[in-house]
């Protein structure tokens, strides 16, 4: 922690006013932009959105200015300093224990008088403090302005105005948070008793909301707003009991519509560039220079077959991540917990609990983080234990691959309805929860719904890149690991063909607890252990497999002409992208209705041999259920603790064990013994 | 009466929010508080949309039962 460090450094340094170091937190109300102002001030690219409770931890970025230091520390949203929820604790106690050099109080500049009252508050600290009016092109066009000289004189805090979604007037907050830490510029209220609230005061927050009030009538100037007031049209709509519903449901048929048509065909590129034309190029090289076949095996099977293969579904993750960007950044997602309250009231949660559950479909370990604005322990447990059986991304990418192989004209149906069984289980355990160990009323709640605003595309871009690279991160370390060890423990004991390698002996060994799911292929189970790393790995486990197996990949490429090869690469790149356009204004889903690669059909032709349609399922629903990954299981503990992570592990690999018993054994009667 | 009673369009005026209530800090801050008024946009099950100055604001029916409007 940096700023351990720098604090526990300034505490020997001989002569406080030598310290070139400037310790800032940024302070402010939910969403008012507070992260995308960091970002701004030193080139961070931390997560944004437009909902409150995007920012449950503390995040730091350093920037050095004019020969200084300054390291500021962004802090979850609050409205006052007497906090309820965990979020709002980290930072009560960064603002009140830790006593940064400086507060940069960061005001949603349309919503100002709301804001004033914590500005009121953490005035009192005696904290030198600059304070940005951050979308101040909003209020502009709400026809509000703020006098900027006025707020100086009466509170003795510089104020001004920024635009954080474009960078305008955040380069002068620098000078100005200097400026008020060499001169310790404290906050000094001066506001006379005339301008305060009319209501008498009954305790020091009603004086503080007092003061406040006072403040804003003092420097607010209001002229005739610019526009249409958007929000409450659109909102008529979106927030309907009955519209608000129908919108949802659209909204999410499109949500995976558009993910699945839209990169089908770019992932039928990648899998045709990566093994057709990558690996033929490898190999080609490799044949030219004279390498072992030892080397082009690891080549071909290990980083073609194993990460290659997973690789195949970025365009997938792209899109998915793109759109639920969209939905976060819009405005949309934070109108979920009003209109599906009711809903979440079923299962003994108040309708913040939708957000957490709707990240979830991203990733989640972000989704379990988001826990903490919840405001009650008991409604942050029930919600842990509901999220990882929200299925995300990197399971989709297995669901896609042996739904396509076994369920090719209804892969779209087995897809949807892998995700409604994840659905259907969270809400078991939910009310499991609810009747047992967690009986009692829902939390009342209170929340803000943010304006709808237009998505700035770079900002969405860099969101979902900076998920892409998690992914492809995954990949070249995670999953090539696991790829490299896999390629020589199937190797193992040199000479040893596959079916007696050290791999398939660990395999047999837990196929006894598979069995009853009809997993009984040793290349199957063996691919459940790793899977616990993350999902996707199962799949470039079995690549490998497959690929060592498989054997022919070893021949080298005898001719490859690299120009006409790759001008074929890029013409299909682009009939992918116009099939994909094409896909999305269809009607229906049409899921990855593409012919199998060449080089990769060996590869399916080889799992479709080792699996019944039943025993597909099975597999799914294991992954599906049983818990997501090592990093959710990992953050599950750090927010509920041990026991419960534990117990959660236990809870949901009892359940993926029976629901895919139960699918196998009935798949099994149905069709008569496939 | 007490803001859930409020009807859907009405504006009424906050007396008080009751000392009782957990969340008071955080109500009162958000702008549900003495003297301010409060405009009633929408209802959903146990759910209020209101309108308080520039904000709009969701609350639940229960938490509606401890603010006092007139």
């Amino acid at each position: 922690m940096p700023s351990q460090l720098q604090e526990a450094l300034s505490a020997s340094a001989p002569v406080q006013s030598d310290r070139r170091i400037v310790r800032v937190a940024i302070a402010g109300n939910p969403n008012s932009g507070k992260t995308t102002l960091l970002n701004q001030l030193v080139g961070s690219r931390f997560a944004v959105g437009n909902w409150p409770g995007v920012t449950v931890e503390r995040k730091e970025g350093v920037v050095d200015f004019q020969g200084w230091r300054i390291e500021i520390v962004d802090l979850p949203g609050i409205y006052t300093l007497e906090p309820i929820a965990e979020d709002e604790q980290i930072a009560a106690d960064c603002l009140t224990r830790e006593r940064p050099d400086v507060i940069l109080n960061v005001i949603e500049t349309p919503r100002l008088e709301r804001a004033l009252t914590l500005t009121v508050e953490l005035a009192e600290r005696g904290i030198p403090m600059v304070v940005a009016l951050n979308m101040s092109d909003e209020a502009q066009r709400a026809g509000l302005a703020v006098d900027c000289e006025a707020f100086h004189a009466l509170t003795g805090i510089r104020a001004l105005p920024t635009n954080g979604r474009t960078g305008q007037g955040v380069r002068e907050l620098l000078p100005a948070i200097l400026e008020a830490h060499r001169q310790q510029q404290r906050p000094a209220l001066r506001i006379a008793r005339d301008m305060l609230s009319e209501v008498e005061p009954q305790s020091l927050a009603d004086e503080r909301l007092g003061i406040a009030e006072g403040l804003y009538r003092a420097v607010i100037r209001r002229r005739e707003p610019q526009g249409r007031a958007l929000t409450a049209a659109v909102d008529k709509v979106l927030l309907h009991p009955v519209g608000g519903l129908i919108a949802y449901l659209a909204v999410m048929y499109l949500f995976f519509k558009i993910s699945f048509d839209f990169s089908a065909p770019f992932m039928d590129w990648t899998d045709g560039f990566i093994s057709g034309y990558l690996g033929r190029l490898a190999t080609h090289l490799l044949g030219l220079v004279g390498a072992p076949e030892l080397v082009v095996g690891f080549v071909s099977e290990a980083v073609i077959g194993g990460v290659g293969f997973v690789v195949t579904f970025v365009p997938l993750i792209a899109t998915m991540f793109f759109l639920l960007t969209l939905l976060g950044m819009s405005g949309y997602l934070a109108r979920l917990p009003f209109l599906l309250d009711r809903f979440m009231n079923w299962l003994g949660l108040n309708g913040k609990a939708v957000i957490p559950l709707l990240l979830g479909l991203g990733c989640n370990v972000p989704a379990v983080m988001a826990t903490r604005t919840m405001e009650s322990r008991r409604d942050k447990l029930v919600l842990v234990m509901m999220i990882p059986f929200m299925s995300c991304p990197a399971r989709l990418v297995v669901f896609s691959f042996f739904a396509l192989l076994f369920f090719a004209q209804h892969a779209a149906l087995v897809i949807f309805a892998m995700y409604a069984l994840g659905v259907l289980v969270a809400v078991a355990t939910s009310l499991l929860l609810k009747g047992t160990l967690f009986k009692r009323s829902v939390a009342p709640m209170i929340i803000e719904l943010p304006p709808y605003r237009l998505p700035r595309l770079r900002t969405v871009g860099t969101i979902v890149w900076s998920h892409v690279r998690e992914f492809l991160y995954r990949a070249g370390t995670l999953i090539f690991a696991v790829s490299v060890i896999v390629w020589a423990l199937v190797h193992l004991p040199p000479g040893a063909k596959p079916q007696d390698s050290v791999v398939a002996q660990i395999g047999r060994a837990v196929v006894p607890v598979f069995q009853p799911l009809g997993l009984e292929d040793w290349r199957v189970t063996s691919s459940l252990i790793p899977a616990f790393l993350a999902r996707e790995v199962a799949l470039g486990f079995m690549g490998t497999i497959f690929a060592v197996e498989e054997g022919s990949n070893t021949e080298t490429v005898e001719t490859f002409d690299l120009v006409a090869e790759t001008r074929e690469q890029v013409v299909g790149f682009g009939e992918a992208a116009l099939d994909g356009v094409r896909a999305v204004f269809s009607l229906g889903i049409q899921t990855f209705a593409t012919e199998d690669d060449e080089t990769t059909r060996a590869l399916r032709e080889a799992v479709r041999d080792s699996f019944t349609p039943g025993s597909a399922l099975a597999f799914m629903i294991l992954l599906l259920l049983y818990n997501s990954c090592l990093g959710v299981y990992g953050v599950m503990e750090k927010e509920v603790g041990r026991r419960y992570a534990l117990g959660f592990l236990g809870w949901s690999f009892l359940v993926g064990w029976v629901v895919a018993f139960v699918v196998y054994q009935s798949w099994r009667l149905i069709s008569g013994g496939a | 009466m007490t803001l859930d009673e409020a009807k859907h369009g009405q504006v009424v005026r906050v007396v008080q929010t009751r000392p009782e209530l957990a969340l008071r800090p955080k109500v009162q801050a958000i702008g549900l508080r003495a003297g301010r008024e409060v405009r009633v946009m929408s209802r959903n099950g146990r759910m209020l949309l209101v309108q308080v100055g520039e904000a709009r604001v969701a609350v639940t029916a229960d938490l509606a039962r401890c603010i006092e409007v007139q």
